[in-house]
């Protein structure tokens, strides 16, 4: 009877939690696309293993920024650069391979370097200079586009114009071999291809990359620290925690995760663009936003994050099934972000009552 | 003008509490009742069902027995109810006569504000409470007191006939409560329905003429101030008798060596400050706000920059350069204000008591889960601290229970503390946790901790201080001992130029 009674609990216990009403949005929005896209497509057009393919092929870079996003929240902090230090290295990638013949380990370990450069850079604004954190990483974001469109252009060209560069097929490193083959595997290879879902390789790489930032955000003293100093910065001084060291390492971070964002973007496409991932700005903060990471830190995790992931991309693949143009798409991404901000006001409000009836 | 206002049966409940449970009681025009309960006995709920915050689950509000339907805060102003909240709710960068006259503004010209008139209606009521203020001058620019004196002619203005004051005089000098006083027996005279909630026991009975007891969100009784005690109020408050609070604390006495020994130390905030601390000594930092107490206990902690002296702990000269140094050689502070500096609120009882330890409870990136559970058990078991379990969050704790973590903090076994600064550990905590902490205090320093207690209360810090140093505008002013500290000789010190 004890152990019914219990289990009961844990029951209720979990459909109070913030996953469980994450989940319920999930499924909600699953449910409004399929039965729209039927409608007006007179047959389920959305909930099918292609669009569940569709999803899980657009995710990992989003995915990436999420990441970054994620963790820095959790600590109180924003990095609204991250879309352009991701477009950066995803471009150096491009430059450095076709013109200098950079091998591919170099190119990726030389942009992942220059991302966490940036990264400090921010941390250096925020802790050193004392901006606000979203007007030094704004600013920021402009100085890297502006440096993007700069590299962007071919020096052997006459008029520098490009503001793409594709990698030929044929380009050879400095040690003789291919890169294209493995950026190629990177971004392209999947597993169990032509079957219902195909895994792509960088799925694997993103889900692996969640399980041990939520190890690491969980169990681990750093991810401890996170949450004191994103949740009383003060407080965590006076025991001992050093916040700008922490804040230093997640600034980097979330440059390191918009790095690799960037390179599976080269990847992807063997292209650098001057306006790679620009529709991405918002995307990581959304999804961790909706993920119940809390605007004002402390509080939330890397599951919900994911949760908050997989929502904002059905949401994208959902706009697709039901033939909404892309404004209408962008505006709804907006009201997307607006739902996310407001649920985190709600969920804010309502423990700030919980806690006044507590007294 | 109203003559009466009516508590009926109200009754109000948030999720798993009973806040108020039927609260009727009567306050008459021309008098001031003072509402006293320890913490969580339901005056602020109740106050913001009067204020219009909050709408009563039962019971009504009635003034002059019209009973009162309001929906919102607006509503109850226009019903003559003004509530002035210890936080001030005026605009800093405007005037003084445009925050009396919010909304309200006297016109010309169909749109143009009437500065003249604006100006001598607010001189009027300025006049009216002999007040030394400028009516053009911008509120932020005035001394907290004032502020609230504005606040309180903002009601008068709207004439409201019922004026309520939430432990008005916490931010207040003494020579500025004086003045608060004389404000609110003027209101009195105009014949308004005062209430007055306070923790401060000399102040209500120098001021109400009722007093209301409330205890666990029901109504106890309502006395006669004239007729009752300090003694019988407390017994009523807290439903037992406390008897004399620090005659009955089992002290140390006992002192080992000396453990802290500050010479001339000067920072931004203080300036040659010298004493010595003895080991299981507590000594008490007494002074006004802005002494320097808190600034020479964040000084000693490497919280603040060293301009000059020298601090000799545990036989060592130390020079620390933040917190984690002075934390690492043993000295633990509990700040002011456990919400903004003390708590990660957010975060539960073990994520708050074994932070400061992450570090030693695991070798390796990993935290020790078992660790943690268990120094967090043997606090809550050592401070006897109200919680379910380990795993609530701090927010939803009482003050004293917080205060409670943070001391649970600082002397798990692992952390080697042997100065704890407890810095107002009291504040804003209840008469019957208060007298707790004291003797958890006198139990620290029988462990052999030092102990520095800093407090704005003068009865609290020179009766359960060993040595009292007494500061004033970052020097010392005279130091003493618990045995021959007054009240006065202490005030007279802190006041001293």
């Amino acid at each position: 009877m004890n152990s019914i009674k219990q289990k009961d609990s844990k029951l209720r216990l979990f459909t109070q939690s913030k996953m469980f009403s994450l989940l319920l949005l999930l499924v909600l929005e699953v449910v409004v696309f399929t039965v729209w896209a039927w409608i007006k497509q007179g047959g389920n057009s959305f909930l099918t293993f292609k669009s569940l393919t569709t999803i899980i092929n657009t995710m990992t870079v989003p995915g990436f920024l999420a990441l970054g996003a994620a963790f820095l929240m959790i600590s109180g902090n924003i990095d609204l650069s991250s879309a352009s230090i991701g477009a950066f290295g995803a471009m150096f990638i491009a430059a450095s391979i076709q013109y200098f013949h950079f091998t591919w380990w170099l190119a990726i370990a030389c942009a992942l370097v220059i991302a966490i450069a940036f990264g400090v850079l921010n941390a250096v604004l925020v802790n050193e200079f004392r901006f606000q954190p979203f007007i030094a990483t704004m600013a920021m974001s402009s100085v890297i586009k502006g440096l993007l469109a700069f590299i962007s252009m071919d020096p052997k060209a006459a008029a520098p114009v490009a503001t793409t560069i594709t990698l030929s097929p044929q380009v050879v490193d400095f040690l003789g071999g291919s890169p294209v083959k493995i950026l190629e595997f990177i971004g392209k290879k999947k597993f169990f291809a032509g079957s219902a879902i195909e895994i792509p390789f960088n799925i694997i790489l993103l889900i692996a990359a969640f399980i041990i930032y939520g190890v690491i955000l969980r169990q681990t003293k750093f991810g401890m620290k996170v949450y004191l100093v994103g949740g009383n910065p003060m407080a965590a001084r006076l025991v001992g925690v050093n916040p700008k060291k922490v804040s230093y390492i997640l600034f980097a971070n979330s440059a390191f995760a918009a790095g690799i964002a960037g390179v599976i973007t080269h990847s992807k496409t063997l292209q650098g663009s001057s306006i790679a991932l620009q529709a991405d700005t918002f995307t990581g903060l959304t999804a961790a936003m909706l993920g119940g990471i809390s605007f004002g830190g402390g509080s939330g995790g890397m599951g919900g994050a994911f949760i908050g992931l997989l929502i904002t991309r059905a949401f994208a693949q959902g706009m697709l099934a039901i033939n909404a143009s892309s404004y209408i798409t962008t505006a709804f991404s907006g009201v997307l972000l607006i739902i996310a901000l407001s649920i985190d006001f709600a969920s804010q409000r309502r423990a700030t009552a919980r806690a006044i009836k507590g007294v | 003008m109203a003559q009466s206002l009516e508590f009926s049966g109200i009754g109000k409940s948030f999720p798993g509490v009973r806040a108020l449970d039927d609260i009727s009681f009567r306050a008459e025009a021309g008098k001031v009742l003072a509402l006293i309960g320890e913490n969580g006995a339901g005056k602020s709920t109740l106050l913001k069902i009067l204020s219009g915050d909050l709408k009563p689950d039962e019971g009504t509000v009635s003034i002059d027995g019209v009973v009162q339907n309001y929906g919102s805060p607006n509503d109850a102003i226009n019903a003559g109810v003004s509530v002035i909240y210890q936080e001030r709710q005026l605009i800093p960068s405007l005037s003084v006569a445009e925050n009396i006259f919010p909304g309200v503004l006297p016109v010309k010209a169909g749109f143009l504000v009437d500065k003249k008139k604006l100006r001598n209606d607010t001189q009027a009521i300025i006049d009216k409470f002999g007040l030394p203020i400028d009516p053009m001058m911008p509120v932020g620019l005035l001394s907290v007191a004032y502020q609230q004196m504005v606040e309180i002619m903002k009601a008068y203005r709207r004439n409201s006939a019922v004026i309520a004051f939430d432990e008005p005089t916490a931010p207040l000098t003494d020579t500025e409560i004086e003045i608060l006083f004389k404000l609110i027996a003027e209101l009195k005279e105009e014949g308004k329905v005062i209430l007055y909630i306070s923790h401060r026991m000399n102040e209500i009975f120098q001021i109400t003429d009722e007093i209301v007891i409330m205890k666990d969100g029901k109504y106890v009784k309502t006395v006669l101030t004239a007729a009752t005690n300090e003694q019988d109020i407390v017994k009523a408050m807290v439903g037992r008798d406390i008897g004399d609070t620090y005659a009955n604390l089992s002290r140390n006495d006992a002192f080992g060596e000396v453990l802290l020994d500050v010479k001339n130390l000067s920072s931004p905030y203080i300036d040659g400050v010298t004493f010595q601390l003895h080991r299981g000594e507590i000594l008490g930092l007494a002074g006004l706000a802005g002494a320097g107490r808190s600034e020479t206990a964040r000084a000693i902690f490497g919280a603040d920059p060293i301009l000059g002296g020298s601090i000799t702990f545990d036989g060592k000269e130390v020079d620390f350069k933040s917190p984690k140094d002075a934390i690492d050689a043993g000295i633990a502070l509990c700040p002011e204000d456990r919400k903004e500096q003390g708590l990660v609120l957010f975060r539960s009882i073990k994520d708050n008591v074994s932070a400061p330890v992450i570090d030693k409870l695991s070798n390796g990136p990993f935290r020790n889960a078992k660790l943690e559970e268990e120094i967090t058990q043997s606090a809550i078991d050592k401070f006897s601290i109200k919680t379910p379990s380990s795993d609530k969050i701090c927010l939803e704790l009482s003050g004293g229970n917080q205060q409670k973590v943070i001391l649970g903090r600082w002397t798990s076994p692992l952390v080697d503390t042997k100065l704890l600064i407890l810095d107002e550990p009291t504040k804003g905590i209840d008469v019957g946790t208060k007298q707790e902490i004291y003797q958890m205090v006198c139990d620290l320093a029988k462990a052999g901790y030092g102990v520095i207690f800093i407090s704005s209360e003068l009865t609290e810090v020179i009766n359960v201080s060993d040595t009292i140093i007494v500061m004033h505008n970052g020097h010392i002013t005279g130091s003493t001992t618990r045995q021959e500290a007054t009240e006065e000789s202490v005030l007279a010190l802190a006041m001293l130029d």
